[in-house]
């Protein structure tokens, strides 16, 4: 009785959620309608939808889906209320990205090469002071302490080398909106 | 042919409501004004309910936009008993599970309460999805929000141009130097769910011990998502330091407690914490250099110094480069520098101070503007929660009953 029970609420669970989510699709279709009408920068509002028969939107997706479930997927927003208003993100647009993507990728060369040889000359300046010191040993312990420094140089070094072969190995340019 | 769905899923405590509004507004903003995407796209908010508590307007308003909001239960247990944030994507992946959404043609979208997508971010995806090559893809993330140049700021810029390392170690075998996202990563929701995030207790590192059991059962399956996501800065650079330190936390704890990690990815994940470790020492040797003498040691350290003091340097100044477009130039390039070394101070020490400091679960770092804050205090009091407003049709409660226990913070 008491797992009949249980199916029975669990059914009745099902139904309410795709009640709610057909008024959502609903709303979402009619909201979609107005705001063609009233905003037509926002047209087309694709996102939400596959490319086919609109009112198999929804229903059509994946088979593997518990049927009482298939609704979720037509879960859209309802359209456009609360978001007509573009906040601070509405200056993270595809242009700007290649921009500043296309820019790193022109320099990357150049980049490796000034870090290469402002590296050397740097190194070279302490090597030479290094030397040019003529410094007395000093006692192991103290010796061993500069070797610290080392520690971190494969992974620079790695780093170095990865970011440059990522860059390099890929396209990180997106198709813009013609 | 089936068009992918993407769940654009923000998991988090909950508590920094403003931040959390404007990650689900980017969303919604974004998916409809970025024509020919190849998905559908559901919006998942995963908050604890202490967080849930402390806006329950917002989280109503969130659920009549169509968002799906899943409090975790506090009596929730996963089958290990893991804590944190963990306890909470395990949560979703059992969701997913239970309504038949953990398949192939289904993706998910990590996002940190203050992850805002652009339309590049939502182009990236679509062609990630798309191509289907690979099951997990991570990209570049810029922290532009809420910008004002304070030293914790501009220590951010380092990361977004140490994110080129991330991506190249996550897509190389064996991920060399231990690179992945806790947030802007996009998985197959089948190999999310089958990999999961339960672990014995606290993980601090939940995303590094995900990522290593991807690895484990799946193999080198990373890929680069394309498009930037936008978070932002620490406020402060105590908040800086309580961040780092449940970073540190979590390599510390990924190294000596978690068992899902092969020998090897502990040596590298160990070789990494370590290089963060020898920063402070370092710092101490080359001070401490003014009054010892080194000797002929210097001879062979000099030559290695160069290229990592121009590796620091490059960082800063690429990493101001990629986010010139988006933020402000606040002070000179003096002043930033100034700004850079304060940051990079409390990188520095940060290892330090959590190895002398006890994990917390319970730290909590805000990314509500703090002008903001008080404003929206004043909003969020419970005289909002008019029975009226709370009213909502019987679906939207029932959808809440799935979830689970909801507190009722109006009582």
């Amino acid at each position: 009785m008491a797992a009949r029970s249980r199916n029975l609420e669990t059914a009745v669970e099902s139904i309410e959620h795709e009640l709610a989510r057909a008024t959502d699709e609903l709303a979402f279709v009619r909201s979609r309608d107005d705001d063609r009408r009233s905003d037509p920068e926002n047209d087309p509002p694709t996102a939400r939808r596959p490319p086919g028969d609109p009112s198999r939107a929804g229903v059509d997706l994946d088979r593997t889906v518990a049927r009482s479930d298939r609704g979720r997927f037509s879960a859209a927003p309802s359209a456009g209320t609360s978001t007509s208003e573009g906040g601070r993100f509405d200056r993270f647009t595809v242009a700007r990205y290649n921009r500043t993507m296309g820019q790193v990728h022109a320099r990357r060369r150049t980049v490796a090469r000034l870090v290469l040889a402002a590296a050397a000359l740097i190194s070279l300046g302490l090597v030479t002071l290094a030397v040019l010191a003529h410094e007395p040993e000093p006692p192991v312990w103290l010796a061993v302490l500069p070797v610290i420094w080392m520690v971190p140089v494969p992974f620079f070094v790695l780093a170095f080398r990865g970011t440059h072969r990522v860059l390099r190995a890929v396209q990180f340019v997106l198709p813009e909106e013609s | 042919m089936r068009a992918p769905t993407v769940i654009f899923q923000v998991t988090a405590i909950g508590k920094n409501s403003g931040a959390l509004g404007e990650t689900v507004r980017s969303v919604l903003y974004w998916v409809r004004r970025t024509p020919r995407l190849a998905f559908r796209y559901l919006i998942w908010v995963v908050v604890e309910p202490e967080g849930f508590a402390r806006s329950p307007a917002l989280y109503e308003e969130f659920r009549s936009w169509g968002v799906e909001v899943m409090v975790v239960p506090g009596a929730y247990r996963t089958p290990l008993g893991t804590t944190g944030k963990a306890r909470a994507l395990e949560f979703a992946c059992e969701r997913r599970r239970a309504l038949g959404l953990s398949n192939s043609s289904v993706w998910v979208y990590h996002q940190d309460e203050e992850t805002c997508v652009g339309q590049d971010t939502l182009i990236g995806i679509s062609e990630f999805v798309e191509a289907g090559r690979h099951l997990i893809g991570t990209g570049v993330i810029l922290y532009p929000l809420d910008w004002t140049g304070i030293p914790s700021h501009v220590q951010e810029l380092t990361r977004s141009y140490d994110d080129f390392r991330v991506l190249d170690s996550m897509t190389m075998p064996g991920n060399p130097t231990t690179g992945f996202h806790g947030s802007h990563f996009l998985a197959r929701a089948d190999v999310e769910d089958d990999a999961g995030w339960d672990a014995i207790g606290y993980a601090p590192a939940e995303d590094l011990m995900f990522e290593a059991r991807v690895r484990a059962r799946f193999g080198s399956v990373f890929g680069v998502l394309k498009g930037f996501a936008y978070e932002k800065g620490a406020f402060s650079v105590r908040d800086q330091l309580q961040q780092r330190r449940r970073w540190v936390h979590g390599v510390l704890h990924a190294v000596h407690r978690a068992s899902g990690l092969s020998l090897r990815r502990r040596l590298t994940v160990a070789y990494s914490g370590l290089s963060w470790f020898s920063a402070l020492p370092s710092v101490a040797i080359l001070v401490a250099s003014l009054g010892l003498h080194y000797g002929p040691i210097l001879e062979l350290t000099g030559v290695f110094t160069g290229f990592i003091w121009v590796s620091m340097v490059l960082a800063y100044l690429e990493g101001y480069r990629l986010h010139a477009e988006y933020i402000p130039r606040t002070a000179s390039l003096a002043h930033l520098a100034l700004l850079g070394v304060i940051g990079a101070l409390i990188d520095v020490v940060a290892p330090w101070y959590a190895l002398l400091t006890r994990p917390s679960t319970s730290d909590f770092i805000p990314k509500d503007r703090p002008a903001a804050r008080s404003v929206r205090r004043a909003r969020a009091t419970p005289d909002v929660l008019t029975p009226r407003r709370i009213g909502a049709p019987s679906f939207r409660l029932s959808s809440v009953a799935l979830v689970g226990e909801i507190p009722e913070p109006w009582e």
